[in-house]
């Protein structure tokens, strides 16, 4: 009896280390409750972790749950004569799994502007204090007016998509085009992922149509490998889990 | 369901072979893998991604190809040129802008964007690129990227699909050649270029040079070795595997102009790693010691030399024939040889061997001409008149504007241009152009006869070589030196009179071809055994060897082609100094030669 609460209270030990090296959403930077980085002071939801991108009822039938409103944001996309895959146009990208992250990180509407709250900063500007350990700076003026509104740092990628890694591009377009470049998909029901070990998804349920999006490198929940990366990138794994260089 | 994996896994396993083989930028082995686990010398301390230290998922600068090295600025790059060249190149565009980044080592590796500065081992003091793939700011020794290239008969477009591409812009550019990802895709060279390059299989896609394949040239063809001990540097050991770099290097070419291995001749037989010609034995034959004779053309005389690719009659930069007497000579290997044509194909006179193959010339009307036929070459006088004829600068006697050297006769008719001379209107002449003007040449030997036509080659050139009499040598063939005055392939004792007993020996060049027994039997000239073993006066105080030009001479004064050496023969009292002939075998003299009156004498 003894020694089963010994290993109960290891086992409650090590799931709270985990938590605390940010394997979960809890305290990490994508957490704005009340404590976190980007610290929450408004009390109606206070505390709240979700809320702040799901919301279990009239949320977004494009992202599941998504409880914020999809940017209607003049995208530039990156461009290559050596790319095979598309681009994918403005409106795709706003309306893509995407589009939900860049709901915050084009810095076109605040990260307090709800859909749940009929799309309006809840409060006052005051409700978020970006702390020091924030990597994203905020300013107090946009587009619905919001003092929460993403304007600088890594995390701010902006409508300028040029130089950043493109996404909503149809994976299978680019592999078919240059098959030595890129690594086969697989399917299993009707989930797409690229890469034998711990393989990234693809958005969409068919390999010839499934899409490279945010979510296909980072997970908003979980830091552990930094920059919400899906899977460490030590020798660029990341990058070769697709890429055939 | 078990079945239809093997298939897909051989497929796999045949895709990650072919990668393996080409050493990918994750291989341990690739030196553009920088990171803590690459194979240096060039690599991080710390960081062990890989793709880090040129690209970035977001935040690049520039945007394409989401690059993250920090870009070179403020740079002032020598661009490459070349008179033969088409195109014109600037400062470098594109995506070569990011290849410099690094290798012009102006900026620290792993300097990026996002990340700042990597901390790196293997480089300098300010963290910047060293060693032979540091470029610098100095490209005029790199081959030119950054332009369109202007296609013609010598350069195409790289064909769709293939390896070699140029940019969205129809521009060259470094990645052209390179694929920065793949290191081996060439396994002998391992410089990350797109395509094999064996036989300069990849030099070819854009480079067609006419002859190259279709003759094809030694250079082209030659299994001889030529291996890194003997300076070779692509990793290939023949001539052919070399290619095109058995005489140029695309980067960092000692010889910026056309990127050669040496300045001009230097390439071919006495620069560092260049002396195929020389004593390497990479050639067959030691072209370069037939240079250290005592005559020779002054090719490795002066290196550089004003001798230029583009030279032709209409070239307003580099003009031949030369225009100006004092100009600077030059006789250059290339001047007589086609590196990209050159190759063992016999010929019959006046046709210019394989050896000469892809030469152009003067033909006898002064006006260029370019090669043809087969093998595909000019006649090869045409060669030399390209300097001996109506070059200003030509060899000459002072008496019309030239040198003292080496000396020259003084003739009646004083002429040095060999065009001139050999013009077959004129009234006498050796048989260069045309069969000779007398159909009485008793002393023609077989194969000789009046109707043959013979080579400047067969007179001029090397005295130990194939066509040195009365004993031919092993040496090699051509005009590059021999040890005897005017470059004769055999003893021809013009200067030497009255103190060298004519002999078989002394004048060896002329009994090549004219039989001394026939000679001193009299046969046309009854007087010849008197003259010439009497008076020990050599041949060519009479005859000229070359000619007498119509406008100089005519049919009765200069046949057989007499024109006297004013420096032994003088006119008679009279004042005359002239040649008459009568006839079948006869004729008569007026003039003074070793004391004695002709006024006139007959025979």
């Amino acid at each position: 009896m003894r020694r089963t609460g010994v290993i109960a209270v290891l086992g409650v030990l090590l799931t709270a280390s985990v938590a605390w090296a940010q394997g979960t959403i809890a305290t990490g930077k994508h957490d704005f409750s009340a404590g976190s980085a980007l610290r929450n002071a408004d009390a109606a939801i206070n505390g709240q972790t979700c809320v702040f991108c799901h919301t279990p009822h009239s949320g977004s039938t494009t992202v599941p749950l998504w409880n914020r409103n999809t940017p209607a944001t003049a995208y530039q996309l990156y461009a290559s004569s050596t790319m095979d895959a598309t681009s994918p146009g403005a409106a795709a990208v706003q309306s893509s799994v995407s589009g939900a992250c860049l709901s915050c990180h084009d810095g076109t509407i605040g990260i307090d502007v709800l859909a749940n709250l009929g799309g309006v900063s809840h409060t006052a500007s005051v409700a978020f204090t970006a702390q020091g350990t924030a990597n994203a700076t905020y300013g107090t003026t946009g587009v619905p007016a919001s003092a929460n509104i993403m304007t600088g740092g890594a995390p701010f990628l902006g409508a300028d998509l040029r130089n950043d890694h493109p996404v909503t591009i149809i994976y299978e377009t680019a592999r078919a085009a240059t098959s030595t470049e890129f690594v086969l998909q697989a399917i299993s029901g009707s989930k797409v992922t690229v890469g034998a070990v711990n393989p990234l998804p693809l958005f969409g349920s068919a390999t010839a149509t499934a899409t490279v999006e945010c979510a296909s490198c980072h997970n908003p929940h979980n830091n552990t490998n930094g920059t919400f990366l899906r899977k460490s990138n030590a020798g660029s794994a990341l990058c070769l889990t697709c890429h055939v260089k | 369901m078990r079945r239809s994996f093997g298939p897909l896994a051989i497929c796999a396993l045949l895709v990650s072979t072919v990668l393996a083989g080409q050493v990918p930028i994750t291989s341990v082995t690739n030196k553009h893998n920088l990171s803590l686990s690459g194979p240096g010398p060039v690599r991080a301390t710390l960081v062990n991604e890989i793709c880090v230290f040129c690209h970035t998922p977001h935040n690049a600068n520039p945007a394409t190809p989401l690059w993250n090295q920090a870009l070179s600025s403020g740079v002032t790059y020598t661009a490459y040129s070349s008179s033969t060249m088409a195109a014109s190149v600037g400062l470098p565009t594109g995506s070569s802008k990011l290849c410099l980044s690094c290798h012009d080592g102006t900026v620290a590796i792993g300097n990026t964007v996002t990340r700042g500065q990597i901390a790196m081992t293997g480089v300098d003091a300010q963290g910047k690129l060293t060693g032979h793939s540091m470029l610098g700011p100095n490209l005029a020794d790199d081959h030119p990227f950054s332009f369109a290239p202007v296609t013609g008969p010598q350069i195409v477009a790289p064909p769709a699909g293939d390896a070699v591409r140029l940019d969205a812009n129809g521009m060259l550019q470094c990645r052209s050649c390179h694929d920065p990802h793949r290191q081996e895709v060439d396994p002998v060279v391992k410089k990350f270029l797109v395509k094999n390059n064996s036989a300069s299989a990849l030099c070819l896609t854009c480079h067609q040079k006419t002859y190259w394949l279709t003759n094809p040239s030694s250079h082209q063809s030659s299994t001889r070795a030529y291996t890194a001990v003997q300076g070779a540097h692509t990793g290939y050991a023949t001539v052919a595997t070399n290619g095109c770099e058995s005489c140029h290097k695309p980067h960092t070419a000692p010889a910026s102009t056309r990127v050669l291995k040496a300045v001009e001749e230097a390439t071919c037989g006495t620069g560092a790693g260049a002396q195929c010609h020389g004593a390497s034995g990479v050639a067959l034959k030691n072209i370069v010691a037939e240079f250290n004779k005592l005559y020779r053309h002054p090719t490795y005389d002066t290196t550089p030399s004003a001798h230029d690719a583009a030279e032709s009659p209409s070239s307003a930069s580099y003009r031949l024939p030369e225009v100006l007497s004092t100009a600077a000579r030059h006789a250059e290997c290339a001047d007589c040889h086609n590196p990209h044509a050159s190759y063992a194909a016999t010929a019959t006179a006046p046709k210019g061997s394989g050896k000469l193959s892809g030469v152009w010339g003067i033909d006898s009307n002064g006006s260029r001409v370019d090669p043809s036929g087969v093998p595909p070459s000019v006649r090869e006088y045409e060669i030399c008149y390209k300097c001996h004829a109506d070059s200003a600068n030509k060899p000459q006697s002072p008496l019309a504007g030239g040198g003292p050297y080496p000396p020259y006769p003084n003739r009646v008719a004083l002429q040095f241009n060999k065009r001139l001379q050999f013009d077959p209107a004129n009234p006498s002449y050796h048989p260069i152009e045309a069969a000779g003007k007398s159909t009485d040449v008793p002393s023609l030997k077989a194969p000789w006869t009046t109707s043959s036509i013979i080579y400047c080659g067969d007179c001029h050139g090397n005295d130990t070589g194939p066509r040195a009499a009365p004993t031919p040598g092993t040496g090699p063939d051509g005009v590059h030196g021999s040890n005897i005055k005017h470059l004769l392939v055999a003893r021809y004792d013009m200067d030497n009179l009255e103190n060298d007993p004519e002999s078989a020996a002394v004048y060896a060049l002329c009994y090549k071809c004219h039989d001394r027994t026939s000679i001193l039997g009299n046969v046309t000239f009854k007087l010849h055994d008197i003259h010439v073993v009497g008076g020990a006066v050599p041949c060519d105080q009479c005859h000229d060897p070359h000619g007498i030009s119509a406008s100089q001479g005519n049919s009765t004064n200069n046949s057989r082609l007499i024109n006297f050496d004013k420096r032994w023969v003088t006119p008679d009292p009279q004042g005359r100094l002239y040649f008459q002939d009568l006839g079948y075998r006869t004729g008569r003299c007026y003039l003074t030669c070793h004391g004695k009156v002709h006024s006139p004498f007959s025979y």
